[in-house]
């Protein structure tokens, strides 16, 4: 049944392809503005920290909140349109139903920005509690509902999407485990090497993400009630618990959403196609659980955690890198070697992502050992972490994917400007990460809006770096904004 | 189109409804609904005849003129009864001056009159070192007197799985008027004293 | 014919069973067989009136309640009034709040029978999510909860109704996630 499902691309009319192709580019031109501008709230804060800029202390939690949840939305919607691009040419899915969640994604935007800049809400988008109920004067209470709410809403947009995309694959795969090629793994039938990357992919994105959000949708809920009764006292490891099970969750998942870019587009570049396999489908499947159970290593210095989460915590994070990595790494090298492949912009940023998402399991696997964690917990190393992921794994496979649908493929030569914002783009990226890393490394904490004497030199060289990512990323928006909108699909 | 109409309509029917039946978002327990309703609709409390702790009869008429702070409770009670009762004795030391004027009485009412005789109330005062002159302790006279009461104060009581009672536990003030005027939870005791201290200066205020 | 007649009038007499006075008060003496049993008893009878409705009524119905959303709406009204804890106190003290209750509960079933077929998949989704996150919501609740919701009941009531909600949460979501991983097709295209 998964065979013939498989084989067969969905057909859709002309009127809903151009539709689809209108909203994946939304998706896009609205994550990439959200990610430039998040930029430039990084590159503030860190001349803040570097002593060359003025910012009030709660203008600065300010824009740390901001930085944070905007990232991680324009992440959110960005990958989301990635994975739907790909997706929807295997299982059939709801155009109107993209375009809701993107319309509800935006109001939920209006709201947290209100909140944040009009309520003066600074409490860190992990809204970690009982923060946000003791803002000592920095915002009212009001205003950390309305974050919080606005969080709701945008997960509620994804739910609708995700309940979608699961409909859809139920319908053309029967059930999850089919999708994700249980059936091939476990030998039940016979191994059908064109079954779908992405849709095992997407399979996995959806369950992490539907649960993640499920989470958030209980424990959001839990804050209000605590913010509007302070009688109601939650367990606040609990909350914790739940808060980074459903923030860790949304955040991985959108590199496994992402990933479909390389899964879709390098074959296209080599002409040797994707093939999947039983190794293939035990990373996956093993992702899956890993992806939901590795948050613990953020939370070593809760003592009273279970010791056996935080051992898994450790443990997960040494593995989770490893099946997906391995599969889709040297997958991706397989692809690439001798194949006479085409360096463009768009290849070369998601061979970039590979680099990036393989070598940022080291300072994650660093973070999360115990012993280290003593050492580096709330030290710039953790950021170094997350940005070294995302600046380097997931916003190339992005962009990436950007130039590709910008039609980039079509051109014979690598632009100049392309060039100078691909390398202005690489060694910024690489150079923030590597000064995050090398503060964390000199226990540099993080959050901190005001840097002692000692750290200005790290900020400041975190400023230039940040300049640079700027550069690049801006580079790298005027062009798609220039010939995104009017490309035609390149498949 | 019809659809729209009829859903508009529930919709709009249903939050109206939900909106006042919460007092405006104000009260979504039967607790906190008692609590708002006394503020803004002070009732005049009935003269019921009340049994004191010297097998006397008394009604609130006797203390006319006062404010009177009355907590419910039963004798036995090993848990809020405790905390309420003690909260009073905090009021009989910090407000000893308002009490001595003649301002303000104490008033323990029991909710379980058979097993509560005047000489367990006796005791149940003397356990907290309660000033007989401004602190009373009483029962009703009959079980249907019990009941008037509870439901004048919408006090709810329901026994409990070791032989004793669960029950709505506050402090319920009486203005002068002899009005019910309002109802202090258990946690509310530094709220209440801010209460009548403002509330007996003011009534002092014409006077001065 | 006999037996069709009899099985029309079974939520009917269920309701009235229901409705007795020793029943009531056997139910509603502890929260937990009030939020647990008897509540979705009402809804469930009400649920079953509404599939033995005529079918010339349900056509005239059916304008009015297009995609099932004006229903929907309707039962969540519902829902959420008598998830108020005060409606659930006033329904133990006051006649007038139980009569509203008898007659209420079984009208959101009815409303739920005829609505809940016609709705969109995706809506009924995020319906069912939210119904099992209230369920995780409430239970949490109940349990941390320093006082009581409901004057009417005891605190260790309300702490068993907590855990119980939560179980029953977990053991709802734990099936779903049975079906939907390893399920047959249970959605059609």
């Amino acid at each position: 049944m998964s065979s013939t499902a498989a084989s067969r691309k969905i057909e859709y009319s002309d009127s809903e392809n151009r539709n689809a192709l209108i909203a994946v580019k939304a998706h896009l031109i609205g994550g990439l503005l959200v990610f430039l501008l998040m930029m430039l709230a990084g590159f503030a804060m860190r001349a803040a920290q570097g002593t060359w800029l003025e910012i009030a202390v709660d203008l600065f939690y300010q824009i740390m909140t901001v930085h944070g949840v905007g990232v991680v939305g324009a992440a959110g919607i960005a990958s989301t349109g990635v994975l739907w691009y790909f997706l929807r040419q295997y299982v059939r899915l709801s155009n109107t139903i993209f375009w809701v969640n993107f319309c509800i994604f935006l109001t939920g935007v209006v709201m947290i920005l209100g909140s944040i800049f009009l309520g003066g809400y600074g409490g860190a988008w992990t809204f970690l509690y009982p923060l946000p109920a003791i803002s000592m004067g920095a915002w009212s209470t009001g205003a950390a509902a309305v974050f919080q709410l606005g969080l709701l809403v945008i997960g509620t947009g994804f739910l609708i999407l995700y309940l979608d995309i699961g409909r859809a694959i139920l319908a053309g795969y029967g059930s999850l485990a089919a999708a994700l090629g249980l059936p091939q793994l476990f030998g039940k039938v016979p191994v059908d090497n064109t079954h779908p990357p992405t849709v095992v992919a997407g399979t996995m994105v959806l369950i992490v993400n539907f649960l993640g959000i499920a989470a958030g949708a209980v424990v959001l809920v839990m804050g209000l009630v605590n913010l509007y009764n302070p009688e109601f006292q939650p367990d606040a490891l609990l909350m914790k618990n739940l808060i980074y099970f459903f923030g860790h969750v949304f955040i991985n998942a959108t590199i496994y959403a992402s990933v479909t870019a390389v899964y879709e587009l390098l074959p296209r570049y080599t002409g040797r196609p994707w093939k999947t396999s039983k190794v293939f489908y035990a990373a996956w499947f093993a992702i899956v659980f890993m992806v939901m159970a590795v948050y613990p290593h953020h939370l070593m210095m809760d003592f009273p955690m279970p010791q056996w989460m935080l051992v898994m915590g450790q443990i997960l994070s040494f593995g989770s890198g490893i099946p997906v990595l391995v599969v889709t790494g040297y997958g991706a090298l397989m692809i690439v070697y001798r194949s006479g492949i085409q360096w463009s912009t768009t290849t070369k940023l998601l061979f970039l992502s590979m680099f990036g998402w393989a070598a940022g399991v080291i300072p994650a696997i660093l973070d999360a050992m115990v012993t280290i964690n003593r050492v580096f917990h709330n030290t710039m190393w953790v950021p170094g972490h997350f940005h070294f992921y995302l600046l380097l794994g997931l916003l190339p496979m992005i962009i990436g994917f950007t130039y590709h649908l910008a039609g980039e493929g079509r051109q014979k030569e690598v632009k100049a400007t392309d060039n100078v914002g691909f390398y202005a783009y690489l060694i910024g990226g690489f150079l923030t990460s590597m000064v995050f890393l090398a503060s964390g490394a000199s226990s540099v904490p993080r959050r901190w809006a005001v840097h002692m004497d000692e750290w200005v030199t790290f900020a400041q060289v975190g400023t230039v770096a940040a300049a640079l990512v700027v550069l690049g990323t801006l580079l790298f928006i005027l062009r798609a904004l220039i010939s995104l909108p009017r490309a035609a699909d390149p498949s | 189109m019809r659809t729209f109409l009829a859903t508009t309509l529930i919709v709009i029917t249903g939050l109206l409804i939900l909106w006042t039946s919460t007092d405006g978002g104000r009260a979504f327990t039967a607790e906190e609904a008692r609590r708002l309703d006394v503020r803004e609709n002070p009732r005049p409390v009935p003269h019921w005849q009340l049994e004191n702790q010297s097998a006397e009869i008394i009604t609130v008429n006797n203390w006319h003129g006062h404010f009177i702070v009355v907590d419910f409770i039963y004798t036995s009670c090993p848990s809020v009864c405790l905390i309420l009762s003690s909260g009073l004795r905090t009021l009989q030391k910090d407000l000893a001056d308002k009490l001595e004027n003649s301002r303000l009485h104490l008033l323990s009412i029991s909710f379980d009159p058979e097993k509560d005789t005047p000489q367990r109330l006796k005791e149940h005062l003397s356990h907290f070192s309660a000033d007989l002159r401004s602190w009373t302790a009483s029962r009703p006279t009959s079980p249907s007197q019990r009941e008037a009461i509870l439901d004048f104060f919408k006090v709810i009581v329901i026994p409990d799985e070791y032989g004793g009672y669960t029950h709505s536990a506050g402090y319920h003030v009486i203005d002068p008027e002899g009005r019910l005027v309002a109802i202090f939870g258990v946690e509310q005791l530094d709220e209440l004293k801010e209460y009548l201290i403002q509330a007996l200066n003011t009534e002092n205020a014409p006077q001065d | 014919m006999l037996l069709k007649i009899k099985q029309e009038w079974l939520p009917l007499a269920a309701w009235f069973i229901l409705a007795l006075p020793p029943m009531q008060r056997f139910l509603e003496q502890s929260m937990v067989t009030h939020m647990l049993v008897q509540i979705p008893m009402l809804i469930i009878i009400g649920w079953m009136i509404g599939k033995t409705l005529p079918a010339e009524w349900k056509a005239k119905i059916a304008p009015w309640n297009r995609w099932g959303i004006t229903g929907m709406a309707l039962t969540i009204v519902i829902m959420a009034y008598w998830m108020l804890p005060r409606s659930l106190d006033g329904a133990v003290s006051e006649w007038y709040f139980e009569v509203l209750k008898f007659i209420t509960l079984p009208v959101m079933g009815i409303a739920l029978n005829l609505s809940w077929p016609l709705l969109n998949s995706i809506a009924r989704g995020v319906l069912m999510l939210e119904f099992w996150a209230t369920l995780m919501r409430l239970g949490w609740l109940y349990l941390d909860l320093p006082d009581r919701l409901c004057a009417n009941y005891l605190l260790s009531d309300q702490r068993i109704l907590g855990q119980l909600l939560l179980l029953g949460g977990s053991a709802y979501a734990i099936s779903w996630t049975l079906r939907i991983m390893f399920g047959t097709k249970i959605i059609k295209a």
